[in-house]
C-alpha cells in the first residue's frame, strides 16, 4: 500500500481510481500538529491492474503542480516525474509482492 | 479501513516504551472538558515520524499522539534546563536532522548525518539529566499541544457566524494592538545586540569542542536574522487571517490548562514558562524541517514552517502580559516580562541560535564537513543505512 499525499482541492484527481476501484483506495484527511499544511492522505492498495491509473493521476498532478508526495510506510518515495512514475511504482508493488506470505494451501 | 490498519500503513511503528500514560491524560481531560473532546478518538503510538496528527478517516476525527514527540520536547527541555555547554543541542540537532533525512527517502544524507552524531556523543558524552522540572515542563507541554488541537476542532464545529463573535474579532483586536506595541518597541523590548554577541559566543564554544566552525559574519548574521524574524513576523499577524485562530486555540489551551492543572494540584503551578519554552521547542522542529526542505529542493518553494512557530512565540508573553495586566497584577507583570526575556535568550543562545547558525543554515556544506562520513555510508547497503539510522533511538 502507497500513501499519496496532496492538498485538499485536488481530489478530484482521484475521482477515476475511487469510481472504478473503491475497494483499493482509502482517503484520510490529516492535520499535522507542527504547521504542516491540511493534506488529504489517499492510500492505494497497488496491484497489476491499478499501477496504470495511479501512474496517470501522479502524473497529472506533477503536470498540474500539485504537491504530491508519495510515501511508503511513512517514508517518502522520491524519483518521481513525469517519466518515471510507472517504473517506480512497478518496483514498489514488486516490493509489496515480495512482502506478502505465501498463499496457504491447506 | 481502522485507524489501527491507517497507523500501520503511514508509519514507521517502533515498539512501545515505558513512559507516560497518556489514556491517563486523555480520561484528565475528558473528564473535565467532555464539550471538547466529544465524538473524538484518541490513540497514542511510537513512530520514527515523531508527528502528531488530526486524521478523519471513516467518518470519525481521530487524535494521534506520538510518544517519540513527547520524547523529543523531553529531551529539548532536559538541554535547556540542564545543559551548560551549547555542545549538547548542537549534537542532538545532527540527529533529528538525521532521522527528518530518513522520513524524506534520503538514506544518503540521513546515514552520514547520524554518524556525526554518533561519533559527537561517544567524544562529548552529553549528560542531561531529567528531573522533577524538565518533567514537568514536558508535562504542561503534552497537555498544551493536544490541547490546542482540541481547540481547532471545537473551531471546526463553529458557523463562520459563531467564530467572529465567539473569539475572532476580540483576537484580532488583540493581535491588533500587540503589532502596534511591538513595532513601536513598547512589549517586548529586545537586546539583539546581545543575543548575537552571546549566540556568537556559544557557536565559537561548539567549534573548540570539535563542531564545525562559524565564518566571521555569523554575528551579523544572527542580528540580521533576529531582525528579519521580528519584520516578518509582524507583516503575517498583521496580513494572515488563519494566523488568528493558532492565537486562539494557544489562549483558549492555556486557559484550559490552568483549570486543569488547579483540578489535579490545587493550584496553578508554573504553566506559563514551560508552554513558552515548549513554543519554542516546537519552533526549533520548525527550523530542523524548514532546514532538510531547503536541502533536499535547494531551488524550488518551501513550506514555511518557521513564522507561524515565530508568530506565536512573539506574541505569547505580550498575551500573558494583557491577562496579568487586566488582572491588576503590575508588580508581577514586571517580573514576569523580565523572566520571558531571560527565558528566550538563554534558548536562543543555547538551542537555537547555535543549531541553526551551526548545522542547520549550512546544512548543504555539511557534504563536505563529513566528507570521511559520507565515504564510510557509501559503502553502506540501503537497508544498513536504515537499520544504523533506527539504532539510533
Amino acid at each position: 500500500m502507497i500513501e499519496i499525499n496532496t492538498e485538499p482541492d485536488a481530489e478530484h484527481f482521484f475521482a477515476e481510481l475511487f469510481r472504478d476501484h473503491p475497494a483499493s483506495v482509502t482517503k484520510a484527511a490529516t492535520k499535522s500538529f507542527d504547521g504542516r499544511p491540511d493534506e488529504i492522505a489517499i492510500l492505494v492498495s497497488l496491484s497489476a491492474a491499478i499501477v496504470p491509473l495511479v501512474s496517470k493521476i501522479i502524473t497529472e498532478l506533477i503536470r498540474a503542480r500539485k504537491s504530491c508526495i508519495v510515501k511508503h510506510k511513512g517514508i517518502e518515495v522520491r524519483g518521481f516525474s513525469e517519466s518515471s512514475t510507472k517504473e517506480i511504482l512497478d518496483s514498489l508493488l514488486d516490493r509489496e509482492q515480495t512482502r506478502k506470505p505465501p498463499h496457504d494451501d491447506r | 479501513m481502522t485507524l489501527d490498519e491507517y497507523l500501520i500503513e503511514t508509519r514507521c511503528l517502533l515498539p512501545n516504551r515505558p513512559g507516560p500514560d497518556y489514556d491517563s491524560y486523555i480520561e484528565a481531560i475528558r473528564s473535565f472538558f467532555p464539550e471538547l473532546i466529544e465524538s473524538v478518538v484518541f490513540k497514542s503510538v511510537y513512530s520514527i515520524q515523531r508527528s502528531c496528527e488530526v486524521v478523519d478517516l471513516g467518518g470519525t476525527t481521530h487524535i494521534v499522539y506520538d510518544q517519540a514527540f513527547g520524547q523529543y520536547l523531553d529531551i529539548l527541555n532536559r538541554i535547556y534546563l540542564h545543559s551548560t555547554r551549547p555542545m549538547d543541542a548542537y549534537i542532538y540537532a545532527h540527529k533529528i536532522v538525521a532521522q527528518l533525512l530518513q522520513q524524506r527517502g534520503r538514506l544518503d544524507l540521513a546515514a552520514p548525518i547520524g554518524k556525526a552524531y554518533e561519533a559527537y556523543v561517544t567524544a562529548e558524552r552529553p549528560d542531561v539529566g531529567q528531573d522533577a522540572g524538565s518533567t514537568w515542563y514536558t508535562w504542561i507541554q503534552e497537555h498544551f499541544v493536544i490541547l490546542h488541537e482540541l481547540v481547532h476542532l471545537q473551531v471546526r464545529r463553529q458557523s463562520d457566524d459563531e467564530r467572529e463573535h465567539t473569539w475572532r474579532r476580540r483576537v484580532r483586536g488583540l493581535a491588533r494592538r500587540i503589532v502596534q506595541e511591538i513595532d513601536e518597541g513598547r512589549t517586548l523590548e529586545r537586546n539583539w545586540e546581545q543575543i548575537a554577541r552571546d549566540a556568537y559566543e556559544a557557536l565559537r564554544g561548539v567549534a573548540a569542542a570539535g563542531g564545525v566552525s562559524m565564518g566571521l559574519d555569523t554575528q551579523a548574521a544572527i542580528l540580521e536574522g533576529l531582525r528579519a524574524n521580528k519584520e516578518n513576523v509582524l507583516r503575517v499577524l498583521a496580513e494572515r487571517q488563519d494566523i488568528l485562530e493558532e492565537i486562539h486555540a494557544d489562549i483558549e489551551a492555556t486557559r484550559f490548562l490552568r483549570r486543569l492543572v488547579i483540578h489535579l494540584y490545587g493550584a496553578p503551578y508554573l504553566i506559563s514558562m514551560p508552554v513558552y519554552v515548549g513554543l519554542y521547542n516546537l519552533r526549533f522542529r520548525a527550523a530542523c524541517r524548514q532546514a532538510v526542505d531547503g536541502l533536499l529542493r535547494p531551488t524550488g518553494w518551501i513550506h514555511d514552517y518557521v513564522t507561524a512557530a515565530s508568530v506565536r512565540l512573539l506574541i505569547w508573553p505580550a498575551l500573558k502580559l494583557a491577562a496579568e495586566a487586566s488582572a491588576g497584577h503590575d508588580d508581577h507583570v514586571i517580573s514576569l516580562n523580565r523572566e520571558f526575556w531571560e527565558a528566550e535568550h538563554e534558548y536562543l543562545v543555547k538551542i537555537l541560535h547555535v543549531c541553526q547558525f551551526g548545522l542547520l543554515r549550512r546544512l548543504h556544506l555539511h557534504t563536505m564537513v563529513y566528507r570521511g562520513m559520507f565515504l564510510e555510508c557509501a559503502r553502506m547497503s540501503d537497508q544498513a543505512k536504515s537499520e544504523f539510522i533506527d539504532s539510533l533511538w
